[in-house]
């Protein structure tokens, strides 16, 4: 199935969905960027709601040689539109969207999309010569400079200085143009893209109003993301990127220090429920099962983190303004063996269909109203009795697992300092193993004189009590 | 510039000099613990990074090599009618 790539294909795309079902489908133009090519993104809604539509913001083709985003938000329209004319449901693989929900979605969201965020960027892919692995925006519009629009949004832009100089370099970020990291730009929102998208995320571009839920696609993770991306979530309201007393002191999370944690506000919790019910849609649409299963993830899940991203400038908004929250996720479709940045004809279908089940799912959910599905935080290993046993697999590491996951949350002392002690242990647990790793004698000695009789204490109780 | 696909396994301290090599584009999201201290990341890197990443002491794995990668990229393009911009 060939697909739309170049900016001809994709604007006579735009145009004939928007002529086709001029009753549902509205085109307008943004800001022409620096080559003097048009921005363009597409309404949908229908009809005149009795109230206020959910302002909802689908963005892709940010980074330049990812392929398959931009056309897969238009087929994602068309796929809506024509649903709508033929007063029928849509049905992918194992997803199924009836044409009632079809038709809730029309009346109470305000869905725009903007599918080519950068599209001198796209032309530079294609061009010749050009680079197929270019991702940032032509500005200047000769040589190998050019903006990450990803890092160039006005939420801890200037990463040295939002961080400790050694968290510093675990971003994938540059000051410098040509730098294969990606250059931030002269200056937070320096860019014409991404005032593009700063207009329709904050509501001042024409016709839209500040959006309440936010989607940048990209590829090719086969992940569903939410923020934030600069650094690991915390309740901490002290701890948030305009806090200037934190500045040049924030640990990242690929040193383990645990001193900071951004700062997540309530009303926006449920991100990680809402990511797993989208990459369920993913997985229903592709009919996935077992192993290879698209996931849901926190963008600062590892080594690494992102500053100057769409997805946490859309979230901050939620911390700006008490009256608004903004949801914000990224999603990652595709993998390497769907042809990563380039999936060619034949592998294009998958990943398509990654993006309209996410995406599906989440306009259904936001439609029903119904309440957001919650979804605890991930499971951390345990980095220090593997260490102590040499073998994530032994049984008494099986069981201290057991004990934490499955019979401290059941009881009400457990419920209370659980919480606190695990998140303490995800910050202590892999230096504490990596040092005693390094010494395989003292861990055999806190083997015997610590985990054992602990371990043996526990199962004798737990017996006792019928467990 | 030619890149090949690769998967890179190492210490943790190994992984975070990655994104300091040049002609190394880490996928971050890709990042994982694997072990106590071993972690796991994809990335795109010219030889002469391999050779570096190496040099660190951490394992390279090629998934794709350059001229796969290569032909990835061309292959997305396939079937476009229009030329291609001078």
């Amino acid at each position: 199935m060939e697909y739309p790539r170049t900016l001809t294909e994709i604007s006579t795309v735009e145009i004939a969905l928007a002529t086709h079902y001029s009753g549902v489908v509205t085109q307008q133009a943004l800001t022409q960027t620096v080559g003097g090519r048009a921005v363009t993104y597409l309404q949908i809604a229908k009809g005149i709601a009795p109230e206020p539509r959910i302002p909802v913001l689908f963005v892709g083709g940010i980074h330049a040689r990812e392929l398959a985003p931009p056309a897969a938000l238009l087929s994602l329209v068309g796929l809506l539109a024509k649903a709508d004319a033929t007063s029928s449901g849509i049905t992918i693989g194992r997803l199924t969207i009836s044409a009632a929900d079809v038709q809730l979605i029309l009346a109470k969201v305000e869905l725009c999309v903007l599918a080519m965020a950068n599209p001198d960027g796209r032309d530079y892919v294609y061009s010749t010569p050009g680079d197929r692995m270019w991702r940032k925006n032509r500005n200047p519009p000769l040589g190998n400079e050019g903006v990450d629009i990803n890092r160039n949004f006005d939420i801890a832009w200037d990463f040295e200085k939002y961080y400790d100089s050694s968290a510093a370099k675990d971003v994938k970020a540059s000051k410098i143009p040509a730098h294969q990291l990606g250059y931030i730009g002269h200056h937070a929102g320096s860019e014409i893209e991404t005032q593009n998208i700063v207009a329709l995320i904050d509501g001042t571009a024409p016709g839209v109003r500040p959006a309440e839920w936010f989607v940048d696609v990209h590829s090719h993770h086969g992940t569903v993301f939410y923020p934030w991306a600069l650094e690991t979530n915390g309740s901490d309201h002290t701890m948030h990127w305009r806090n200037a007393a934190w500045d040049n002191r924030r640990d990242g999370v690929g040193n383990f220090r645990g001193d900071y944690a951004e700062y997540f506000p309530p009303k926006a919790a449920p991100r990680r429920g809402i990511a797993s019910m989208m990459a369920i849609g993913s997985n229903d649409a592709n009919s996935r099962s077992g192993s290879g299963k698209v996931g849901a993830k926190q963008l600062a899940e590892g080594l690494y983190t992102a500053t100057g991203t769409s997805v946490d400038y859309a979230l901050s908004r939620s911390i700006l303004d008490p009256n608004r929250t903004v949801f914000a996720f990224a999603i990652e479709c595709g993998t390497p063996s769907d042809g990563g940045f380039a999936p060619s004809a034949t592998q294009y279908p998958t990943v398509e269909k990654d993006v309209h089940g996410s995406l599906l799912v989440l306009l259904r959910h936001i439609a029903s109203g119904v309440a957001h599905p919650v979804v605890g935080e991930p499971k951390i290993g345990c980095f220090v009795a593997t260490a102590v046993y040499g073998d994530p697999g032994h049984r008494d590491v099986a069981f201290l697992r057991r004990l934490r996951d499955e019979v401290l949350p059941t009881t009400r002392a457990g419920r209370r300092i659980g919480p606190p002690i695990v998140r303490v242990y995800g910050r202590l647990g892999p230096p504490a193993a990596r040092w005693l790793a390094a010494k395989p004698r003292l861990a055999g000695v806190v083997r015997r004189v610590a985990f054992e009789p602990t371990v043996n204490a526990c199962r004798q109780l737990l017996r006792e009590e019928g467990r | 510039m030619a890149v090949s696909f690769v998967e890179i396994s190492g210490t943790l301290e190994q992984m975070r000099q990655l994104l300091a090599v040049d002609g190394m584009e880490v996928m971050i999201h890709s990042a994982s613990q694997i072990a106590p201290d071993r972690w796991r990341v994809e990335a795109y890197p010219t030889q002469a990074a391999i050779a570096a990443v190496q040099g660190l002491g951490a394992t390279v794995t090629v998934i794709r090599t350059e001229d796969e990668v290569t032909a990835q990229l061309e292959a997305g393009w396939a079937g476009v009618d229009e030329p291609p911009i001078a």
